[in-house]
């Protein structure tokens, strides 16, 4: 098959490499039809992420036809279009067992801290290949998949193997009350949802943090937010206190992560969080869905102490919120698709990469094609 | 698509943001909510797991008290780089030293590989040109 491959920092290509097969008994094949570039793949892309080995196919953002069905899978059969979370669940351990499911303990041997199992997103998550291929293994296949409802497209749900449900997990852990401002840092796709899922859990502001100017008029648009340009103005923190009476938001948000400001061996700096401690009201939540790498942080955590903060986050148990986000994508209140600008074959996926990571000709979100996938 | 508002044929999509849209105003009622519940088994989990028997090394970081029940097989640990790996998932993860020496394994695999490709080119070019020169000779 042919599938994206790393080559080192700054590099990938498409490679000819073998199928994967049913490696046990609760595996499934998928036929990929659709795969997204999540911006989480572009800490990999950059060599941020330890233990990303030359080789290893990116992509935890899919959608699939089930192609061959390992022994003891009961729920799917050939044929079946699925959408995948991007973390991989045994459903049964201590953590999955309490809906914990990005904190799977039987999916990941490589680390005891970090996460569960995840598709494409090197070694420290397991070394599962990723989705951006046009084959994929996906174990534990009656947790994981969700089938497709046969009058929905692929691309209608396929944010909710990631973007869409991370973006609403970031809104719930800021625990928002009706009338509430939410300011979120990141106007990319977790971003994007964050705020929209802000304005379904009843906030009375949305106040969006970039600084590319394509991604916050799109966020204006999408959203209906108030935004602000931090290169537009000479003390972001000063701005972001102006604009919620000096007080501070009620809610923050990040959704950057570890490439706000980053070098190779500082996991970046947290500048997104350090906003977030800084800019949010006394007693106020933060919430954290960026991802950072290994761990090295310059964060003002007296800050957060002397002022009481509650900082929530975690890795999007993906699982718990793909039946709400259906029924929300369903009944026309979220429109997941709308965020795809750029369409790509698999064969072209480095110019997907190349184009993703420069955010320009307004690019919010790529996503691959295989060969064959059909609709 | 004006105001946000388009029909696709499958389902007509409503203006997705703005103030007023407040469908999971209900804390409670929210689906991650709480984040961690009491324990009930997931429904359609396997009632009975085979532990996968790897076909490669495949790393296990110090402290696991039993082996993952799925594992990859992709990119084993190879050559000098899975030397340092190896050393690497020696050291627990808590400490720093485990990060570091797997991002250096990191980029001396990339180095490696770059060099092993540009020597095979080198080789390659250089067996054609003798192949060449020993036509010519005759």
């Amino acid at each position: 098959m042919r599938a994206l491959a790393y080559q080192g920092p700054g590099k990938v290509s498409v490679v000819k490499k073998p199928d994967p097969r049913l490696e046990h008994p609760q595996d499934v094949i998928l036929r990929v039809t659709r795969a997204a570039i999540c911006g989480s793949d572009l800490h990999l892309l950059h060599g941020l992420v330890p233990d990303t080995r030359v080789g290893c196919t990116f992509g935890h953002e899919f959608t699939g036809v089930v192609e061959e069905v390992g022994r003891d899978v009961k729920t799917l059969r050939r044929g079946d279009r699925v959408v995948v979370p991007f973390n991989i669940a045994c459903g049964r351990c201590f953590f999955c067992e309490r809906g914990l499911f990005g904190n799977c303990e039987n999916t990941n041997p490589s680390s005891n801290d970090i996460a569960s199992g995840v598709f494409g997103y090197s070694h420290t998550t397991g070394g599962f290949e990723g989705g951006q291929a046009e084959y994929v293994r996906v174990p534990f296949a009656d947790v994981g998949p969700t089938r497709i409802p046969d009058d929905m497209e692929d691309e209608e749900v396929l944010f909710l193997s990631d973007v869409l449900p991370t973006g609403y997990q970031a809104a719930e852990m800021g625990e928002i009350q009706k009338g509430e401002t939410v300011i979120v840092f990141g106007s990319g796709p977790v971003g994007l949802f964050a705020q929209l899922s802000a304005w379904l859990m009843g906030a009375g502001r949305v106040i969006a943090v970039d600084h590319v100017p394509e991604r916050l008029a799109f966020a204006r648009e999408y959203n209906g937010v108030e935004t602000l340009d931090f290169d537009e103005v000479d003390d972001p923190v000063m701005a972001l206190r102006e604009l919620t009476g000096g007080r501070g938001a009620d809610v923050c948000i990040d959704a950057v992560g570890m490439e706000a400001e980053g070098g190779t061996l500082e996991a970046g700096v947290a500048t997104a969080l350090a906003w977030c401690i800084q800019t949010v009201r006394k007693g106020g939540n933060v919430s954290i869905v960026g991802v950072y790498g290994p761990p090295w942080n310059l964060l003002p955590i007296g800050t957060a102490m002397n002022k009481g903060l509650t900082l929530r986050m975690n890795q999007c148990n993906v699982k718990r919120y793909v039946p709400h986000l259906l029924k929300h994508i369903r009944e026309g209140r979220i429109d997941a698709r709308r965020i795809i600008t750029h369409r790509f074959p698999l064969q072209r996926a480095p110019e997907a990469y190349r184009l993703f990571e420069s955010r320009s000709e307004g690019c919010i979100k790529c996503v691959l094609v295989p060969d064959g996938a059909g609709r | 698509m004006s105001a946000g508002r388009h029909d696709d044929g499958m389902h007509v999509h409503l203006p997705p943001g703005g103030p007023g849209r407040v469908d999971d105003v209900d804390l409670t009622a929210r689906p991650g909510v709480p984040m961690e519940h009491a324990p009930e088994p997931f429904p359609t989990a396997p009632e009975r797991v085979v532990v996968q028997r790897p076909r490669v090394e495949v790393l296990q970081i110090p402290g696991r008290k039993k082996p993952a029940w799925v594992v990859s097989n992709a990119q084993p640990p190879r050559g000098l780089a899975g030397r340092l790996r190896r050393r690497a998932f020696r050291i627990p993860e808590h400490h720093p030293e485990h990060w570091a020496l797997l991002l250096a394994a990191d980029r001396l695999e990339v180095r490696l590989t770059r060099a092993k490709r540009w020597l095979g080119f080198a080789g390659g070019a250089l067996a054609l040109w003798a192949l060449l020169h020993a036509l010519e000779e005759r």
